[in-house]
């Protein structure tokens, strides 16, 4: 249980730093799945409700799925300028690993770990994006994280909020009012 | 069928805006109900505040133009959805959760403002508030749970678009999706039940109870400051009218923050005055022309209303506040003097700024005053509805 | 009986505002013959209500709030004082002042929250009617015109705001604010404080020119009048209920020398900025400041004859707030008036305050000091009340009213020279119930009243014979400087003029030239002090560290870095 706790931290962690590098559909859409994958492993192993972890999962792959259909094509990974989110990933996960503490040994504190990174990360880059298909993503993935760090009802209530986000238009609408 | 639609003559909005008008109707069926059981739950005082909601929303789309009034109908009852489900959700991680959703969906309305800038305020509210009560529910060091609890504050008061949270102020942004939205209908929901989540079951410690309302106290105590003197200077008359809010929020967060009777009474009542009669008021005046001739005497009284004047609905917020801060820390009610003072000051410009109604406008003033006389006169009632 | 004195008088000025609003809005003019007899039947019934049933004090409690706090009415003998001089100023103003519908409807609505504010049973429903009151009286100022708005509305705001944090303090203090049950250790000093300087900010009764002086500056006088006729005797029965509340004492021995002593003040400042004011309406403005200075060195002497003066006082003050909007502004009524005003015999004025100064003499040396203060106050007073005589009357000088003139000064001379039947039939009971004459020594008769005498333990005086002689005198000449004196003339004139206008065969009488009798040192204090302070910056090398405007445009620019900064230093507040 441990090794999937910590391996679902890990797809996640890594899922939402492909999610901050990305400014393209594939590179969202791919980091936002891996994130709801990881992040339901991570509560399947912590002891959370599998029905949640299902919902979380299922949700966060619609949702995923549902991001392809509009912004950028293409992966538009690693641009010039994201230097300062790589460091940030690292940075944030580093911050996280020091809020979770001493209950690092147990798959219930790698699970919030890695809850804590994502939705770190994804407020992150909320706070600096300025194109509407990123700031979905980026919006999905903060939902993610912080319903994964609740019970059921966090879980379910993140996977309709990244469904619900993803039927959101990610193109940019003409002139001043988008 | 006829009838009812010769209101609402015009294009039909798009569907999507409809569905979101249905659903938010439903939500908030769903929610007064309080089905599925346990999953929502709806305190008496939300009800109320609700049901104020709705009236705000009538208001509203009485006064749009013919043509505009379905979408905003729907607009309103997608709002009233948000409104609602963020107050009947028991779990705080999954409110915070559902405030992202929320949050986009206000952002991703028309606006001056791109909705990559807009969703700033909302998510930051609902990261802080999600964060910090996760840290409040882990067992770790004391430092990790006085963390949690400042997050949990903060939260609020960022959900709320208060100092030092503020949302930028566009001049002519639609309301729907401006710093009203949030400030003015859907924040105060969520404030009036977030303080009863957490005394509820004991979460918080004695430590982290006192952060809680430390820092609500403390910002407070700013908003009211920084809204009194901003509505007083501010160069736009938008600047000033969102100064308004701030002072009334001051009050709100208070008294969330003296956990005490009278305060937790006093802040629904000036929620209930945000909802039902401030934001109507900013509805208002951006419908009517500046009055260019002298005003009349409902305009005039307009002044008192705002300055939270008897026989209003200020008088019994500014009552109960007093009684609270003076029973637990009469210092604190020195602050809380000189900014009832300073708030008469910019009424004046509020007031011309509502103007001269004509037509549909003078039936909403004349609600809103009805209304605001009501919560003046005789808050008990409202209070025993509400339970506080 | 009372119970009608307690609740008719409110309700049939409340029913009058509704009716005459109503017939204003039908397009029919008739708001004021709606409201003129409303107001005399009020005062009518407040008046037989109250004597009808014995004169016994009555207290109604209802079971349901009012903007948070138990309603309740009282009616006292104080109450009833105060409600009739508002009542008799109220229906002065309505009937001999020309006002619209709406404006009457108003004008009676206030006067109707008025009388429900004077008879609260608690200082937390003072306060609300306080509020409501004056959010009224500035809505009745702001429809005319905008001059002096924002001082009566800034000062009376501070006043219900302090009021308010009075009776909350004793709320919490002695578990309520209702008059009648609040404990006499809960009236502790602090809390005094705040309720006297509500009243006196609510009445003007300050040394500097307050919002009672301002409003005589508008062009259009009825609000303004209207605000003083009402609101200054509230402020007064603030200090009344003070003595109700501490059973007949203030919380403090030395309160008593300092209120008198800023009474005496109040009067000298008021006696010192009409005597150099510059024309008749600057004079007239500060005739109820005087009066008020006057009224509270009496009633804050604290003793029996000190509080029936100031009783009568607060008579007098009521009136002239009635009978100076309608005085004119030129001619040998307006100098009759004025000094009527100002405490010329044989008027109640000078009855009133006349015995106050007596109080003062007898209360004690320091006090008697005040008094004999407030005496070259008085005098100063009618000096400029000769002085304005040679004032330059105004560009629009207003007509008043020769009926109201008349039945204003008919009230003021029968209350002066029936002034022992007023002070036998209602100042002393009022004193004698609030401050009981055995609480200061032996049960002594410290004021009695025959026909047309008072007498105090000093000595005796015919009210309405003392200075009757000089006061016929006073107003024959008066008389005659008011008819020589020719409306609109320069007060200074250089000869060259005089000369080019006997050139062209106009005859010219040579002008005095108008000084104040006494120089003010004050004099332009305030417009100096305003300009320093506007002058003050920061030193141009510490302004680049000083910059509140940065911060208020992070902070309102929704920056996320801002955000940030604020969240992470608080929670490095937090943690530590």
């Amino acid at each position: 249980m441990e090794a999937l706790a910590v391996g679902g931290a890990v797809l996640a962690w890594l899922g939402v730093s492909l999610l901050s590098l990305a400014d393209a559909r594939r590179g969202l859409a791919l980091g936002l799945g891996a994130t709801a994958v990881g992040l339901a492993l991570a509560a399947v192993a912590s002891g959370r409700p599998s029905s949640g972890a299902v919902a979380l999962a299922a949700g966060g792959v619609v949702g995923s799925l549902l991001r392809l259909r509009d912004g950028e094509p293409g992966w538009g990974l690693m641009r010039p300028g994201s230097t300062p989110r790589l460091v940030a990933a690292v940075l944030v996960f580093l911050a996280a690993v020091v809020l979770v503490g001493s209950s690092l040994g147990v798959p219930v504190g790698v699970a919030r770990l890695g809850a804590i990174a994502v939705a770190l990360l994804a407020l992150l880059r909320l706070m600096t994006v300025e194109r509407r298909s990123s700031a979905l993503g980026s919006g999905a993935a903060l939902a993610l994280g912080l319903g994964a760090l609740g019970d059921e009802t966090g879980l379910v209530a993140a996977a309709v909020a990244v469904v619900g986000l993803g039927a959101l238009s990610g193109a940019e609408a003409p002139g001043p009012s988008t | 069928m006829i009838a009812l639609r010769a209101p609402f003559r015009g294009p039909l909005p798009a569907w999507w805006l409809l569905l979101g008008g249905a659903v938010g109707a439903a939500v908030t069926l769903l929610c007064v109900l309080g089905r599925p059981s346990g999953v929502l739950l709806l305190l008496p005082q939300s009800r109320v505040l609700l049901a104020v909601s709705a009236l705000t929303v009538v208001l509203a789309v009485w006064l749009a133009p013919r043509g505009g009034r379905l979408e905003l109908l729907c607009t309103g009852l997608a709002g009233l959805g948000g409104q609602a489900v963020l107050a009947a959700v028991p779990d705080v991680l999954a409110v915070a959760v559902l405030l992202v959703l929320v949050g986009f969906a206000v952002a991703a309305r028309p606006g001056r403002r791109p909705l990559a800038v807009r969703i700033r305020g909302p998510a930051f509210a609902a990261a802080l508030l999600g964060l910090g009560w996760a840290l409040i529910r882990s067992s770790g060091p004391v430092w990790l749970g006085r963390l949690g609890a400042l997050g949990v504050a903060l939260g609020l008061v960022a959900a709320c678009g208060l100092f030092p949270y503020l949302q930028e102020v566009e001049e002519g942004e639609p309301p729907d999706a401006s710093y009203l939205a949030w400030t003015g209908f859907l924040a105060p929901a969520l404030a009036l039940v977030l303080p009863a989540r957490l005394l509820h079951g004991r979460v918080l410690t004695a430590d982290e109870g006192m952060i809680v309302g430390a820092v609500l106290v403390g910002l407070g105590v700013l908003n009211l400051a920084w809204g009194a003197v901003g509505a007083w200077r501010a160069a736009s008359i938008a600047e000033a009218w969102r100064g308004s809010f701030l002072v009334d929020w001051g009050f709100a967060l208070i008294g969330m923050g003296l956990f005490a009777r009278n305060g937790f009474a006093a802040a629904y009542l000036a929620l209930l005055a945000i909802v039902g009669v401030r934001t109507p008021l900013v509805l208002l005046a951006r419908t009517t022309p500046v009055a260019e001739v002298a005003p009349g005497p409902l305009t005039l009284l307009l002044v008192v209303l705002l300055a939270g004047a008897a026989p209003f609905s200020g008088f019994p917020v500014r009552l109960l506040i007093l009684h609270a801060a003076t029973q637990l820390a009469w210092p604190l009610a020195v602050p809380l003097l000189a900014g009832m003072v300073l708030a008469t000051v910019h009424a004046l410009r509020l007031a011309r700024a509502v103007g001269l109604p004509r037509g549909r406008g003078v039936l909403v003033l004349a609600i809103v005053l009805a209304l605001s006389l009501a919560l003046g006169l005789v808050p008990g009632v409202l209070r025993a509805v509400g339970g506080v | 009986m009372p119970l009608a004195a307690m609740l008719a008088p409110p309700a049939i000025l409340a029913v009058a505002a509704i009716l005459s609003w109503s017939l204003g809005r039908a397009g029919a003019g008739a708001g004021r013959i709606v409201c003129v007899p409303a107001a005399w039947l009020a005062t009518g019934v407040e008046i037989a209500g109250w004597w009808g049933g014995g004169r016994v004090p009555l207290e109604l409690t209802v079971p349901i709030g009012l903007a948070g706090a138990p309603l309740g009415l009282k009616l006292d003998g104080s109450i009833f004082v105060l409600q009739t001089i508002t009542l008799l100023a109220l229906a002065l103003l309505v009937t001999f002042q020309p006002r619209d519908p709406g404006r009457a409807a108003l004008a009676s609505l206030v006067g109707s929250v008025a009388l429900g504010t004077l008879a609260a049973s608690s200082l937390t429903l003072t306060a609300f009617g306080l509020s409501a009151c004056a959010g009224l009286v500035r809505t009745a100022l702001a429809w005319d015109e905008r001059t002096a708005v924002g001082a009566v509305w800034g000062t009376l705001s501070l006043a219900w705001i302090v009021l308010l944090w009075a009776a909350v303090i004793l709320e919490v203090i002695g578990g309520t604010s209702v008059y009648s049950a609040v404990p006499v250790t809960a009236l502790q000093a602090p809390i005094f404080l705040l309720l006297t300087a509500a009243a006196l900010l609510c009445a003007g009764a300050l040394p500097w020119r307050t919002w009672v002086s301002l409003v005589w500056a508008r062009e259009r006088p009825a609000a303004g009048s209207l605000a003083v006729a009402v609101l200054v005797p509230l402020g007064f029965s603030l200090l009344l209920r003070a003595y109700a509340l501490g059973a007949g004492q203030w919380p403090g021995g030395w309160l008593h020398p300092l209120l008198a002593g800023l009474g005496a003040s109040t009067a000298l400042a008021a006696a010192g900025r009409a005597q150099a004011a510059g024309s008749l309406r600057a004079v007239r403005a500060e005739a109820v400041p005087l009066g008020a200075g006057l009224t509270l060195m009496g009633l804050a002497l604290g003793t029996p004859l000190g509080v029936a003066a100031a009783v009568l006082s607060l008579g007098g003050l009521g009136l002239v707030a009635g009978v100076a909007p309608l005085l004119p502004e030129e001619g040998p009524i307006a100098s009759i008036g004025d000094a009527l005003a100002f405490g010329a015999p044989p008027a109640l004025v000078f009855g009133g305050w006349l015995l106050c100064v007596q109080a003062a003499l007898e209360a004690g040396p320091v006090t008697g000091l005040m008094g004999l203060a407030g005496v070259f106050a008085w005098l100063t007073g009618l000096a400029a009340v000769v002085r304005a005589t040679w004032l330059p009357a105004p560009v629009a000088a207003r007509p008043g009213s020769p009926a109201g003139f008349a039945s204003g000064v008919g009230l003021l001379l029968a209350g002066g020279v029936g002034l022992g039947g007023l002070a036998t039939l209602v100042a002393v009971p009022v004193a004698s119930d609030l401050v009981p004459p055995g609480s200061h020594g032996a049960a002594v008769s410290y004021l009695g009243g025959g026909a047309i005498g008072v007498t105090v333990p000093s000595g005796g005086w015919p009210a309405g014979a003392l200075g009757g002689a000089a006061a016929i005198v006073g107003v024959v000449l008066l008389a005659i400087v008011g008819l020589l004196r020719r409306p609109g003339r320069e007060p200074a004139r250089s000869p060259s003029g005089g000369d080019g206008e006997r050139a062209h065969g106009r005859w010219s009488v040579p002008a005095l030239e108008v000084r104040p009798l006494i120089e003010p040192p004050w004099r332009g204090l305030r417009d100096r002090s305003v300009a320093r302070l506007q002058r003050l910056r920061v030193p141009s090398q510490y302004r680049s560290l000083v910059r509140p405007n940065a911060v208020a445009v992070a902070a309102t620019r929704s920056r996320p870095w801002f955000w940030a900064l604020v969240t992470l230093a608080l929670a490095l507040v937090v943690t530590r």
